[in-house]
């Protein structure tokens, strides 16, 4: 699991930060993009409005020179000065007509700037006080609360002021560029597009009209007398857009997640199978499985690890055959508990095999056929202790010393060790047998046994020990060895002491031995 | 000889006496810019110098009372109506007579008067009768420069300025009346009179009309109309 999250990882990780930059650049790019065209657009309107309006009051400008015409400039002189606006008013509107139409505003003035005849809007009412309009300079202003492009014309007895509407040409400025449109007079909005947008909405930079964001420019042109005009282009289609470039990319990530998964198992099923069946391996082997072999079957990094485990299987199990010939179990496993244990001091059986006339007997013998007839021999004889529960603690030329209860404690080693010995004598009068039967010379043991405290435990050099048995008691079962005749087993007083009730003997005459001031008693066993 | 006149209504006391005195216009330099605009005109072949404009005084709320109708006659001529300034009683029928080698179109706008004479060539000649009081104010649709300005009275006591702004009515009964003055590019003045057996004396003083530019389109630079 560990192994596939790692891999895991190793996909998502590089594949989402790709993701990630790949989202992020479209977001800028998306954003720039939309700002820019909508600067531009902006840019464009703005540009649009000021051309088309200041057409316009040149087409306004230029019905002013009709006015200068004879029946024209009759007419106001004729309404001015006649006092009869009912008739003042058709003849002024009849020459409207005749020049191009009666304006969307106008308003007749004296000389002492009483309004004489004025229309607007809700038409032609009643003539009221003069328009406010502060400066005839500033020709886009605000007649009754709506946009008008407004010009005057002196006249030598009055003044003619005529607007034009420009409502429709805002709103089809909206309809041409998409942008909205909304004027500011000195007390409020005077115009909008937008219906829902007033001042307080915002005029600049980026402002929201409902839920809707918009991008806000202002300014007013030379010739307006309105305080603001604003300008905005709406900004859904960029936020729009970039809610799809995030919906993408969380899609983008989520197919690489779902890649980086298969693809994480798919890989680490190729890898942690084979590591599964080494570790499986592993685990036989370190129970003491030599015979496992583990067979990958690719040709990869961990085909040729198998190859490697199953050398390395190989290698132990033929060290461990050598070990097997050269420490018995129980010491083996004795060093496997590990080689700083101590040694303890423990009540054992030592077992002392000594072959009497080796030297002579094997005299002129072939040092080869010796060999053979050793190995021969001490098979024989260390059957006998292993089948006995005992282990050989080391062969020692023409004999061997065998312990009971070492390394691990044994119940019955005193009785156990006597009986093996017994057995190693019948073994040996067997395999005598079989020589004398072939013309070949006997060779007799003798045998001594000993039971008592020993310190057991692993004695030598740091790189290289053994597990033995040291103490008087093992120096005394090998004294007692050098005493007992050929086909003879002889215990001390301690040992049979723990078997006369088993085994049947007979003491002999105390010994003196090697190292000991006094006589030891001495038994001999006989079956 | 206009002199002679007044002295000899002056001997007959029911007849009262003559209302006279002098119109003095101090011109300012609106009125200056009107007339040279006027005046001066725009350069057409055959143009001569306007006919002098006159003040003409009369006196208001006067019972209507008839008085003899005329035939008069105001030319174009030089491109201009002459005479530029005409008095008539009620009634009276005037003639306009096609002096120029072009074609004129002379109309009215005025209430007193809506006159549509329509084009004619040079020699030829339109009339017409007027039958309603007031001042017409006469035009020419083809030369916007040209003015003409006909005052018709519903009685006798008008009379028209000499030059020098003397004027004179005769004959006024005795009595109380309002004199009005009026004159070409001026606002009218109107000032209370008593007419005793001898006559009244009135000099009045006529004011500027307005000062300001006319015949100009005032808006943005932009709109410079070409």
């Amino acid at each position: 699991v560990r192994f596939r999250a790692k891999i895991f990882l190793a996909i998502i990780l590089p594949s989402s930060a790709l993701v990630v930059a790949a989202v992020a650049a479209a977001l800028a790019g998306i954003t720039a993009k939309y700002e820019e065209s909508a600067q531009d657009q902006l840019f464009r309107t703005r540009e649009a409005f000021e051309g088309t309006l200041r057409e316009q009051l040149r087409q306004l400008a230029s019905l002013t020179k009709s006015f200068k015409l004879p029946r024209f400039d009759a007419a106001i002189s004729e309404a001015v000065l006649s006092g009869d606006l009912v008739s003042a008013r058709q003849q002024i509107e009849y020459q409207f007509e005749l020049v191009g139409g009666i304006p969307d505003f106008y308003e007749l003035r004296n000389s002492a700037e009483k309004v004489l005849l004025r229309k607007s809007l809700a038409g032609a009412g009643t003539p009221g006080p003069v328009q406010k309009w502060r400066d005839p300079e500033k020709a886009l202003t605000e007649f009754d609360g709506e946009p008008f492009l407004a010009i005057r014309f002196d006249h030598e007895r009055g003044t003619l002021v005529i607007g034009k509407h420009v409502k429709p040409t805002l709103d089809s400025l909206k309809d041409s560029f998409g942008i909205e449109v909304a004027l500011v007079g000195s007390s409020g909005p005077v115009y909008s597009s937008k219906k829902e947008w007033t001042p307080a909405t915002g005029m600049e930079g980026t402002i929201f009209v409902g839920k809707t964001r918009y991008l806000a420019t202002r300014g007013a042109p030379s010739f307006s007398e309105l305080a603001t005009v604003v300008f905005m282009a709406n900004m859904n289609e960029v936020d729009v857009a970039r809610k799809g470039a995030l919906l993408l990319g969380f899609c983008g990530l989520a197919v690489a997640m779902l890649v980086a998964s298969l693809v994480s198992i798919i890989v680490s099923r190729g890898v942690s199978r084979p590591v599964e069946a080494l570790v499986e391996a592993a685990r036989k082997i370190a129970a003491g499985d030599y015979k496992v072999k583990v067979d990958i079957g690719t040709r990869d990094e961990i085909g040729r690890l198998g190859g490697a485990f199953n050398e390395m299987t190989e290698g132990l199990r033929k060290r461990q055959e050598i070990m097997d010939k050269t420490l018995s179990r129980d010491v083996a496993e004795e060093f496997l508990k590990g080689t700083d244990r101590r040694p303890e001091r423990r009540v054992v059986t030592i077992v002392f095999m000594d072959i009497r006339g080796y030297t002579s007997g094997t005299e002129g013998m072939d040092p080869a056929e010796v060999v053979v007839m050793l190995n021969e021999l001490m098979d024989l004889l260390s059957g006998a202790i292993v089948r006995n529960g005992g282990n050989v603690n080391k062969f020692l030329g023409d004999g061997l010393m065998a312990m009971f209860g070492a390394p691990k404690p044994l119940e019955g080693h005193a009785l156990r060790a006597v009986r093996a010995g017994l057995e190693m004598q019948k073994w040996m009068a067997r395999w005598n047998d079989r020589r004398i039967a072939r013309g070949m010379p006997a060779f007799f043991s003798g045998i001594g046994i000993n039971t008592g405290q020993a310190m057991c435990g692993k004695v030598g050099a740091q790189d290289r020990m053994e597990y033995t048995l040291i103490g008087e008691e093992v120096n005394l079962a090998s004294r007692i060895c050098g005493k007992a005749a050929p086909k003879q087993v002889l215990v001390t007083k301690q040992t049979w002491d723990l078997v006369k009730e088993e085994i049947k003997g007979r003491e002999l005459e105390p010994v003196t031995v090697k190292g000991l001031s006094y006589p030891i008693k001495v038994f001999e066993v006989l079956e | 000889m206009r002199l002679c006149l007044a002295l000899l209504l002056l001997c007959s006391p029911q007849d009262g006496g003559a209302v006279s005195g002098k119109i003095s216009a101090p011109e300012g330099a609106a009125q200056k810019k009107l007339r040279v605009k006027l005046y001066s005109g725009p350069a057409v072949a055959g143009r001569k110098d306007p006919d002098p404009s006159p003040a003409v005084v009369w006196l208001e709320g006067v019972e209507p009372a008839k008085s003899e109708a005329k035939t008069l006659a105001i030319r174009q001529e030089g491109l201009e109506f002459r005479p530029r300034i005409l008095a008539i009683p009620l009634g009276s029928k005037v003639d306009f007579p096609n002096g120029d080698d072009l074609f004129h179109n002379v109309f009215s706008f005025s209430k007193a008067a809506r006159i549509e004479l329509g084009s004619y060539p040079k020699g030829e000649s339109k009339s017409f009768t007027f039958e309603k009081k007031g001042l017409v104010d006469l035009r020419c649709e083809v030369h916007g420069h040209m003015r003409g300005f006909i005052h018709v009275f519903d009685h006798p006591y008008f009379a028209l300025a000499s030059e020098d702004g003397s004027y004179s009515i005769p004959k006024v009964p005795p009595g109380k009346y309002t004199l009005v003055a009026w004159k070409e590019f001026f606002d009218p003045v109107r000032q209370k009179i008593e007419v005793k057996a001898g006559g009244a004396k009135a000099d009045v003083t006529l004011v500027r009309l307005l000062d300001r530019p006319a015949d100009r389109t005032v808006g943005p630079a932009c709109c410079d109309a070409r």
